[in-house]
Parts: structure tokens; sequence; C-alpha cells
């Protein structure tokens, strides 16, 4: 490569002077003044500086316009001697213009050069900072930043970032396969300084840490045969802009996490002015009640005091059935609902489900389940709290004596249970906000408590966090059909093991 | 008179477990921590021992992990609702059932019952030949089941777990406890997969709809127990 740039040089310096040459041969002929030669070399000297990179092709160029000037056309001609003196002085005067142009040239050169290199960096720190604000994931902003980075080294690098609340480091490569050395990530995570790296004497790794007024947040590395100056301070700048933006999002994240800590914290206010009241007349009702069965005792004949007794039963279970779900809910709220997910199969599910309602005699409660075993993942426990949820208000909302079924269908990859009850059914109205937080619909049955409103967001909260819908629809002839449906475990749809 | 044991520091609810026990004819002792309820256990040796898991002095799961070796009597864990993972961990270290706060006093005598039932056969030692419940016979001998007089086939492994969970009538078995005792591996997810699947293979050759589960009762996240009623 240097061999060819060489002969090229040479060939330039050559042809140039060779041309300009022959030109003041012909000038010569044609008997134009010598001065007339003296500009023409100068000006190809001028030419050659430009063309060629490099001071001493100018200098060597002038010495030998000047020589050839002095072989050809001064007296004696074909001879390095002269005559007058005065030729020494325009020899000197010609030589020391031809060094000067040459020198300035080459100059004005370099100095375009670093230009040219300068405005490419900041191009590139431009258009990575640009891409930068563009960016709302983390992902793009360091794609963005290794793209931008990429294009101007000509060079893979890495970015390994610190996980936030964790040991572990999130690496992002566009290198091919680079060996992670952990220990340097760590060693420059630490000392906060670029580290270099020399593997074999050609390659060199270097480390740049990414670092926020708060500390290191993680490290740019990349392996290259040697880097400049010039190419370190962007890559620096480079990780100033990256650093910027992780704060940036670092300090958006924590805004949106206070936002929904307040979120939070007024639900819960709300839940609780909401239910106090709702929880202190049962509660009314078992204390007076009691207290008046341990007074009176004397005067309270054995059906009345059955009935009575019967009342505290009833206003118990309320009780106990709503703070279950007053817990379900703030469990929900506090841990954005850890389910545990596992393979589970929808006959244990039901069968669970239906041997809560053992007790139940009002209603004759109907059960139909496809034939094969179907797998999905979930929890079944949290499943089979929705089946007891929507059972319970099908109970609650149709005549003593109906029918409710639990419908479970398969269709292709979605597994979806049904469940119908012959009561009153719900206006459009209630249907809308049926899974509302705190919205509830009075039984008509008026021996029944009005509950808090909470057992169907509980369902709907459940079922969305399994990736389901839930939906409420009208039954034919009457009463309502809540259905709700999961994904089926794909390609286990039957399985049997035999050994 | 069988004698059981009362580990609880609650006063209201311990009172209401020792009327219950009494009015139904069973001796009661009682202690407010797990120290003393040790002390007790190994000097009055009870046949069943109703375990609060929330005790003032002890872990209960601790309590279990430390003492259940040392003591023959049927452990009955009482859980709160929300201590589900606890329920299960009490019995792989050896509880042999559990109840969930609130429960009935049906269902509480229920599982005292099955207990005792349990603990006797347990004495007597499994040398019975032949295994008889409702429609269903097992053979021991010839390793064959029958529902209805009809020999059904089982696969080696729905056969293991059946007679496992035959020779612990009554018993919730946990996944882990089934899983060891057949196929004996670490319980992973997949075996406790391939374990559902055997189950769902088990309740269909047994003829049994969930609507009615006449032979293996399901506890869903908990485990499985064949029917005594």
């Amino acid at each position: 490569m240097k061999k060819e740039i060489l002969m090229k040089n040479c060939g330039y310096v050559f042809v140039g002077l060779l041309f300009a040459t022959l030109f003041s041969l012909w000038l010569d002929q044609i008997k134009f003044p010598e001065a007339t030669i003296i500009l023409t070399y100068l000006l190809t000297v001028f030419v050659i500086t430009i063309l060629v990179d490099g001071f001493l092709y100018g200098f060597f160029s002038s010495i030998v316009a000047v020589g050839l000037f002095n072989f050809l056309f001064t007296e004696p001609r074909y001879s390095l001697n002269v005559d007058s003196f005065d030729y020494w002085y325009t020899f000197a005067i010609m030589l020391l213009v031809s060094i000067v142009t040459s020198v300035i040239i080459q100059k004005l050169r370099k100095e375009t050069k670093i230009a040219d290199e300068k405005e490419a960096r900041i191009k590139v720190l431009i258009e990575i900072s640009r891409d930068f604000f563009q960016a709302i994931r983390l992902e793009d902003a360091v794609k963005a930043m290794e793209n931008g980075l990429e294009t101007y080294l000509n060079h893979g690098i890495n970015i390994s970032l610190k996980e936030s609340d964790q040991q572990d480091f999130k690496h992002y490569l566009t290198m091919n396969n680079p060996s992670i050395n952990m220990h340097k990530i760590e060693q420059c995570m630490q000392q906060a300084d670029m580290i270099q790296d020399n593997e074999t004497a050609s390659i060199t790794n270097y480390y740049f840490p990414i670092k926020s007024k708060t500390g290191s947040l993680g490290v740019l590395w990349l392996t290259h045969e040697g880097l400049i100056k010039n190419d370190v301070e962007l890559i620096e700048a480079c990780c100033g802009q990256l650093a910027l933006a992780l704060d940036r999002q670092y300090w958006i994240n924590k805004q949106h996490e206070s936002m929904m800590e307040i979120e939070k914290e007024k639900l819960r206010v709300q839940l609780l002015s909401g239910i106090s009241h709702d929880l202190r007349t049962p509660l009314s009702t078992i204390i007076g009640t009691v207290q008046t069965i341990i007074d009176n005792r004397a005067h309270i004949n054995d059906e009345l005091l059955t009935n009575l007794l019967e009342n505290v039963t009833n206003d118990s279970k309320w009780l106990l059935d709503s703070v279950e779900n007053i817990l379900s809910l703030m469990r929900f709220q506090e841990s954005n609902l850890l389910l545990d997910i596992q393979p589970s199969i929808v006959e244990e599910i039901v069968e669970e489900t239906i041997s809560l309602f053992a007790t139940i005699k009002t209603h004759f409660i109907k059960v139909s389940i496809p034939e094969e075993t179907i797998l999905f993942d979930a929890d079944s426990r949290m499943i089979v709290k929705v089946l007891v949820n929507l059972l319970q208000n099908a109970i609650k909302f149709s005549p003593v004596g109906s029918t409710i079924q639990l419908n479970i269908i398969k269709k292709k990859k979605n597994i979806i249970f049904e469940v119908v009850d012959e009561g009153i059914g719900l206006s459009d109205h209630e249907k809308l906000r049926v899974f509302d937080q705190f919205y509830s619909i009075k039984p008509k049955n008026k021996q029944q408590r009005q509950g808090l409103g909470l057992g169907l967001s509980i369902c709907k909260a459940i079922i969305e966090a399994h990736q389901g819908f839930i939906r409420v629809l009208d039954n034919q002839p009457t009463g309502s059909k809540f259905v709700f449906s999961l994904k089926v475990k794909e390609d286990d749809d039957e399985k049997n093991i035999d050994h | 008179m069988k004698k059981i044991l009362i580990i609880e520091d609650d006063r209201l609810i311990k009172q209401f477990l020792i009327t219950l026990l009494e009015t139904s004819e069973y001796e009661v002792i009682e202690a407010n921590d797990g120290t003393s309820g040790y002390q007790l256990a190994m000097s009055h040796n009870p046949e069943i021992i109703l375990l609060d898991l929330g005790l003032p002095d002890y872990d209960g799961i601790e309590w279990i992990k430390q003492y259940r070796h040392l003591i023959d009597a049927s452990i009955i864990v009482v859980t709160a609702k929300d201590e589900h993972a606890q329920k299960v961990k009490a019995l792989d270290l050896g509880a042999d059932d559990y109840l969930t706060k609130p429960f009935n006093p049906a269902e509480l005598l229920a599982r005292v019952r099955v207990a005792l039932r349990h603990q006797q056969s347990k004495k007597v030692g499994l040398t019975q030949q032949e295994f008889k419940y409702k429609e269903l016979t097992i053979n021991f001998v010839q390793n064959r089941v029958y529902l209805n007089n009809v020999e059904i086939h089982t696969t080696p492994i729905e056969y293991q777990v059946l007679t496992y969970l035959v020779k612990n009538q009554g018993r919730v078995c946990t996944s882990t406890m089934i899983i060891k005792a057949t196929w004996g591996s670490s319980c992973n997810e997949s075996d406790a997969q391939n374990l559902r699947v055997v189950m769902a293979n088990l309740r269909r050759k047994l003829k049994q709809t969930p609507t009615s589960p006449t032979y293996i009762v399901t506890h869903v996240g908990v485990g499985y127990r064949f029917n005594d009623e």
C-alpha cells in the first residue's frame, strides 16, 4: 500500500516536471522571455504540492525545477554552470518561492483534513444526541450510539450496562462473538477511567466507563488495532452523552414510580373509606345479637334463638368473604398480582370449585366439561377464586331452585369458561360498570346484604394478569352469562405417560 | 379415650377447640407454645396434635422439622388462608393433614377421625392383600385394579400413584410426596405437569367426574387425597 502511494506520488512529480520542461522548451523556441519559463516551473511545483501529499515532494520538485531551468535555459545551455551572477539570484528566489508555496499548501491541506475529521466527529455526536432524545427505550438509545460510533470507527463496539438494583450487567454487543472480560469491566467501573489492555502486540482492548454524577453506570468496550487521541475523545464524549441519557431514563422511571405510588395510595384511601361503613353494619348486627342473647337468655325461645344465631352466622360469613376480597385486592395492588403459574388441568379446577359449593342446596349447578384433558398455564388457585366469585354472584342474583351452568369449551388454542344463570340479568348500563371497583348491585332478595363491589373487579384483575379476557353477556331468555377465556398450553394438548 | 394435644396461643380459638373436642368425647391437653407443646407430646403421648403454624416461640414449620421424627402422633396443622406455601411445606415435612382457618366444626372432627383411622392402619401395618373401596378393588399381590369387578388397565406409573394414595387413604399427599414415592426424582416443573396428566388419566379410568370425585380428591395447589367418606 505504502509503496504504491510512493510510486504514484513520484509519478505526479515526474509527469509534472516533464510537462513543464516540454512547455518551457516550446516557449523558448518562440522566444518568450525567461520569466515566463520561471513562472511555468513555479506553477508546476504549485500544482504538484496540491496533488501530492507530503512536504518532501514539494521540496524535491522545487530543487529539480531550479536544476532543470539552470541546465536547459540559462547560458551556457546544457550545463549547470552559469555565466552571470544574476542567475544565482534568480535561482535562489525561484527555490525560495517554490518551497514557501509548497509549505503553505501542505499546511492548508493538513488543516482542511483536521477540520473535516472534526466535522465528522461533531456530526456523529450530533446524530447520537438527536437519536438519544428520540429514543424512548434504553435499548434504542444504546443502539443509536453503537450505530453512530460503528460507522465512524468502522469497527464494532460493545456496551455493558449495570442493571438497576442488580449486580448483573446487560450486554449490548455489536462485535462478532467478543469474549467478555468481566474482571476488566468491573475494574473499569471501579476506577471510572479508561483502561487499555494489550492482548497482543497489535490488538488492544479498550474499556471506557460510562459515568454520571451518581457513579459508573456501565462500560463501553472494544477491541481495536489502536485508537488515536481524537477517537478516544469522541468515545469519551459519547459515553458522556449516554450517561446523560441513562440518567434521564432513570429519573423518568423514578417519576413514573412515584406517580404509581400516589395512585396506589389514593386507591387505598378510597378503599378504606369505602368499606369501613359497610363492615361496621354486619359487625354491629353480630355484636348486638350476641349481647341480646346473653342478656335475655331466659326470655328467648329456641326458635328465635336459632333464627338469631343464623343471622350471626350469615353476617360472619359475609364479613369473611368481604375481608378475603379486600385482602386479595390489597395484595394485587401491593405486588402487581404475583401469580404462581403452573401447568394446570381444567378438571381439577372445576372439581375444587364445585366442592366448595357442595353445601348449596338452593340452586342446582350443572357442569359441562370436554372429555379430553386440557392443560393450560395458570395459577390454579386464582382461577378457582374467579369461578367461585362468579358462581356466588350467580347464586345471589338468580331465584331459588334455578339452574346455574358452568360450561367449559375448548376452541382452538383457547379455553373458555362460562357461568350462566337464569336470574334477572343486567341492563346495558350495568354491564358496562359491573367490573368496576366498588360497583355493586342490590340483590332482589332482601335477606341478603349488598356486596362491596370488589369481587368482579378482582376477577377481572386475575384474568387479565393471565393475558385472558372476561366479558358479561345476556343469557336467553333471561339471566347473564359471564365468560372468560385463557390460552391452552401449546403442543401439550394431549399427553399420556406410559412407562 | 383418644388423646388430642392442642398447641395454640390464641385463648379464644383454643377454648372453642377444647369445647368442641371434649363434647365429642376426646381427651384434650393444651399448650401455649412450641416448647411446652413438645414436652407434653413426649410425656402424654397423644394420638393427635393440632398445631397452629404461628406460635410465639416457634415457626410451626421449624417445629415439625425438629420434632416430627420424635413424635408418633398425627400432626394436623392449622393455617390461615394466605399461608398456602407453608401448608405445602408442612405436609412435605411430615404433617399428616391441614385445616384452613376459618374452618367449620364438622370439618375439624372429620379431619380428626381420618387421622385416627390412619394411625390405626399404620399400627396394624398394610399387610392386606386386597383393598376395597366402593366399586374399586386393588389386588396388591397381582398388581391388578378392578372397577365393578372389571379389570382396568393401568400403566405402572398410574398403578404406583394409585396405590400410594390408597395406602395414605384420607391423607392429603402433596405433589412432591407422590413424585418422590413413585418416580423418585427431585420434583421439578415437568414432573409436576406429568403427575397432573397421570392424575387426569387415572380419573378417567376410574370413571369419575369433576362434580363427583368418588375416589381421588384434588386439593388445588396442594396435592391429592384418596377419598374416605
